[in-house]
C-alpha cells in the first residue's frame, strides 16, 4: 500500500503530465504534494480529473510486447551521450 | 473480447468494466506473457502490507522535497542504465536544464518523455513551486533509476537502501516519488 498518491490517467510514460504542457504538469505536481497534508489515512489515492483528449485505452489494453531488448550495458537516448560518459567516466564505465 | 488485427503475439484483450476504467496494466502484462510462453511473473502484493504513512512536519511552504523518478531519466555525462535489472541509481542537480535530461527504458513508450523529460520527470514544476515559495525547498539532487527491474531481491537489498540512506542525507521532508 502506497501512503498517499495522486493518479494520473495517462498513456504510460506520462506520469506527471503530457509532454510540452507545464500548465497541467504544475497543477498535477501541486496536487501530489498538497495530498501530502489533506491525506488522513494510508493508502488515499485521490484520482485526478486531468484528461488525455484522446482515445489510447483500447490500444493500451492489446497484448502486444512492446518491450525492447533489454541489453545488459549502459543505454543512451543520444550517441553523443555515450561520447559525453566516456568523455566523463571512462571508456570501460560508460559502455559497460 | 475482440481480435487484434495488428498483433505480435496473438490474439487478446484485456477487459474492463467500461472503456474508460483505469488499464489493468498486470493484467494485460501477465496475459502478454502467457501468450509469449513465459511462466507467470510473482508481482510483488503489498496490498496487505501497512503503508508507510507518516504524518508531515511542517507545512508544504516550509517543507524540502526530494523527487525520485523510475522513468530512466539520466543527465549528459551521466553513465545511462542497463536494461537488465540494474540497480544503481543516478544523482541530477535540481538546476539541470531539461535539455540536458535524457531516458533510456525498456518497456514504455518513451516518446513523451524524449519530446519532454518533464512528462516522466517533473523538474521544471517544482522548480516553478521553489521559485513560487509553495514549497520550502528543492532538495540540491533528484534520484532516478530505470524501473524496469525484475528481481525484487535485488531492487530491496540494493536500489532501495541506497536510495533510503542517500535521501536521509538530502534531509529532504517530502519525497515525491514518479513512477512509470
Amino acid at each position: 500500500m502506497v501512503p498517499r498518491a495522486v493518479f494520473t490517467d495517462f498513456p504510460l510514460g506520462n506520469t506527471a503530465g503530457p509532454p510540452n504542457a507545464p500548465d497541467v504538469q504544475l497543477a498535477i505536481a501541486r496536487s501530489a504534494l498538497e495530498n501530502i497534508h489533506q491525506a488522513t489515512a494510508p493508502g488515499t489515492i485521490i484520482p485526478l480529473d486531468h484528461g488525455w483528449g484522446a482515445p489510447w485505452k483500447d490500444e493500451a489494453r492489446q497484448l502486444l510486447d512492446h518491450r525492447t531488448t533489454r541489453f545488459d550495458t549502459p543505454q543512451y537516448q543520444e550517441a553523443s551521450d555515450r561520447a559525453a560518459a566516456i568523455a566523463q567516466h571512462g571508456e570501460s564505465t560508460a559502455t559497460g | 473480447m475482440r481480435a487484434v488485427k495488428h498483433c505480435a503475439v496473438g490474439y487478446g484483450f484485456a477487459m474492463a468494466a467500461t472503456p474508460d476504467d483505469p488499464v489493468d496494466y498486470i493484467a494485460v502484462t501477465r496475459d502478454t506473457y502467457a501468450q509469449l510462453g513465459y511462466s507467470e511473473y510473482r508481482w510483488a502484493d503489498n496490498r496487505d502490507a501497512p503503508a508507510p504513512f507518516t504524518e508531515p512536519k511542517r507545512p508544504l511552504a516550509e517543507s524540502t522535497v526530494v523527487l525520485i523518478a523510475s522513468g530512466g531519466v539520466y543527465a549528459v555525462g551521466d553513465v545511462g542504465f542497463t536494461h537488465k535489472d540494474d540497480v544503481t541509481f543516478r544523482e541530477i542537480p535540481t538546476d539541470t536544464p531539461s535539455e540536458q535530461l535524457r531516458v533510456t527504458h525498456f518497456a514504455y513508450d518513451e516518446t513523451s518523455a524524449k519530446d519532454d523529460v518533464n512528462a516522466v520527470f517533473p523538474i521544471e514544476a517544482l522548480r516553478a513551486m521553489d521559485a513560487g515559495g509553495e514549497i520550502g525547498g528543492f532538495a540540491d539532487v533528484a534520484l532516478t533509476f530505470m524501473g524496469g527491474i525484475y528481481s525484487q531481491r535485488r531492487l530491496h537489498e540494493t536500489l532501495v537502501p541506497g536510495v533510503v540512506e542517500r535521501v536521509k542525507q538530502l534531509d529532504a521532508d517530502i519525497a515525491l516519488l514518479v513512477p512509470v
